[in-house]
């Protein structure tokens, strides 16, 4: 059944009736989703900050006060200061889903091509050639290979001669250094979302 | 929107779950997940478990601390006397030895000027106020006691001393206390041990000579201060004058009164010594004996008593170690902190 209420409506109905908040998360997590990918380029650090985002606004969904403006604004809101304190400390919390009970999960491979998908490259595309410079040898072909030739985990792991798990973790740093390098240059591959 | 992605999916499962859980806590915690509880009372027992730890490390601390303590006490006491106070004191006697550390020419010459000193003593110049005081506990041979008591009322005699009180026990042990002049006080101390084979002395000295010094320019101003109310009284012209010259006069001459009445009490004290001398031709009754401890007379008030002092005894040992831990502790955070910070503006600067 379709949901019809908006979700400032849905995050103050959240606070008796918890599930309201699931609806509200199926609105809007591939939203966050991209717009952390957009911004780290690593698939698995956007994956962690989502997690955490809606972890945190659940948590403390009871603070949420109905200012007029949309509700997601509010997650949005969250999301931005998940996102400095990651390029700050360089680590993703994970203290919401500590406090509740939610397991920190890992990407599997179908993950990671399907984060990647939502990233639009081609807005930063000479930026990125820039940065790409400034990497690691191992991380910038893994990336060269993966992100401009367009090809499998599998495959870019033959070229490499390394494992898949290896390839994966070279395109995930590679992305994740130059994620640091664009934010540096107030690059960002999209407008904000809210 | 449904997603397409698998991780947000596991993740809508994980989030319907969780909403469950605060759906059914719903009523004992308004607006929490009903998972919170777990972790709460994890965090709850870590957080036990770093206090009981820290306990457990301040008592070692302060077990650590106290034995040092005991140690030196005890290597105190092998040497055949216990030293206590805060000042200049001997660990064994020194039969004639001063007892002044000097004389100061223009100190003397103040003294006198105040009056303070007793003119014709002995220590009439001695600067140095040491308030000492001794104990000795002599083993005698068998029929020695009568003797030994009589040579030690002599000795007091000879020292310029007195017997101040003695009490016997049975016809071979008793106790004299003796007031000595200071100044003989190691003569005396060391010609009494004489008089049997020493099983324990104490001496124990306090330094006043500061506060005595203190006290007596303290007394200078205040006299120099009544001279000046004194020449102000005489040419006092009206009566709100008088009587508020009067006012200040009576409060310096009462400074001037509590100063001297201090002095002379420190005079005396560190004038004459007390010497509490024990002779006893017997050996000392085991202390166990003496005190009724230990298992030979069990009784519930004795075993109360020692268990609160047991438990005061740890309770006391925690806190010494406390007192260790409690500055490193702060020392540690202020470096943790200053880390953080610059592990904090790393990231950021490169």
């Amino acid at each position: 059944m379709p949901e019809d209420r908006t979700d400032a409506e849905l995050l103050l109905a959240s606070r008796a009736e918890p599930a309201a908040f699931v609806e509200l998360y199926r609105r809007h997590a591939e939203d966050l989703l991209r717009y952390f990918a957009r911004r780290t380029l690593d698939p698995a650090a956007a994956a962690e900050l989502t997690a955490e985002t809606f972890a945190q606004a659940f948590a403390s969904r009871s603070q949420y006060r109905d200012t007029g403006a949309n509700g997601v604004a509010w997650i949005f809101g969250i999301a931005k200061h998940q996102l400095s304190r990651f390029f700050r400390a360089g680590a993703i919390d994970a203290s919401a889903r500590r406090r509740l009970g939610m397991p920190v999960r890992g990407l599997e491979a179908e993950d990671y091509e399907r984060i990647e998908e939502l990233v639009d490259l081609a807005p930063i595309r000479e930026a990125l050639a820039e940065a790409l410079e400034g990497l690691a040898e191992d991380q910038r072909e893994a990336l060269r290979l993966r992100v401009i030739d367009g090809l499998s985990y599998s495959e870019v792991a033959r070229r490499l001669a390394c494992g898949e798990a290896a390839a994966r973790q070279r395109v995930s740093r590679g992305l994740r250094r130059l994620g640091l390098v664009l934010q540096e240059r107030g690059l960002t591959l999209a407008a904000e979302v809210e | 929107m449904p997603t397409t992605i698998p991780y947000l999916e596991r993740l809508e499962a994980d989030l319907e779950l969780v909403a469950e859980d605060a759906a059914a806590g719903r009523k004992a915690v308004p607006g929490q997940g009903g998972r919170r509880r777990r972790p709460a009372q994890g965090a709850w027992m870590r957080w036990s478990g770093a206090a009981a730890a820290l306990l457990v490390v301040a008592w070692g601390i302060g077990s650590l601390s106290g034995q040092s303590e005991m140690a030196l006490t005890a290597s105190e006491h092998e040497a055949g006397s216990t030293v206590a106070g805060g000042g200049e004191a001997t660990s064994a006697p020194r039969a004639g030895a001063p007892d002044a550390l000097g004389v100061s020419p223009d100190l003397a010459d103040e003294e006198a000027a105040l009056g303070t000193a007793r003119d014709g003593s002995p220590y009439a110049a001695d600067i140095a106020k040491i308030d000492r005081d001794g104990t000795l506990s002599l083993k005698l041979e068998e029929g020695e006691f009568k003797p030994a008591f009589n040579e030690v009322v002599l000795i007091a005699d000879r020292n310029g001393g007195v017997l101040l009180a003695s009490e016997t026990h049975g016809p071979d042990s008793g106790t004299l206390t003796l007031r000595i002049p200071a100044v003989n006080f190691d003569r005396a101390f060391a010609a009494v041990s004489q008089l049997g084979a020493v099983r324990d002395s104490t001496v124990t000295g306090k330094d006043v000579t500061a506060e005595y010094l203190d006290l007596r320019a303290h007394l200078r101003i205040a006299k120099g201060r009544r001279d000046v109310i004194f020449g102000l009284y005489d040419r006092a012209t009206t009566i709100s004058d008088t009587l508020r010259i009067y006012d200040e006069l009576e409060q310096v001459q009462l400074r001037i009164e509590q100063t001297q009445g201090r002095l002379n009490y420190l005079d005396q004290q560190t004038s004459i010594s007390t010497l509490e001398v024990t002779l006893s031709e017997r050996e000392p009754e085991p202390a166990a004996q003496q005190q009724g401890s230990g298992v030979e007379n069990p009784s519930l008030t004795r075993a109360w008593e020692r268990a609160v002092q047991g438990f005061l005894g740890v309770i006391a040992t925690v806190i010494v170690g406390l007192g260790y831990l409690v500055p490193l502790g702060i020392l540690v955070g202020i470096g943790l902190l200053v880390f953080m910070l610059v592990r904090r503006r790393g990231p950021a600067a490169s």
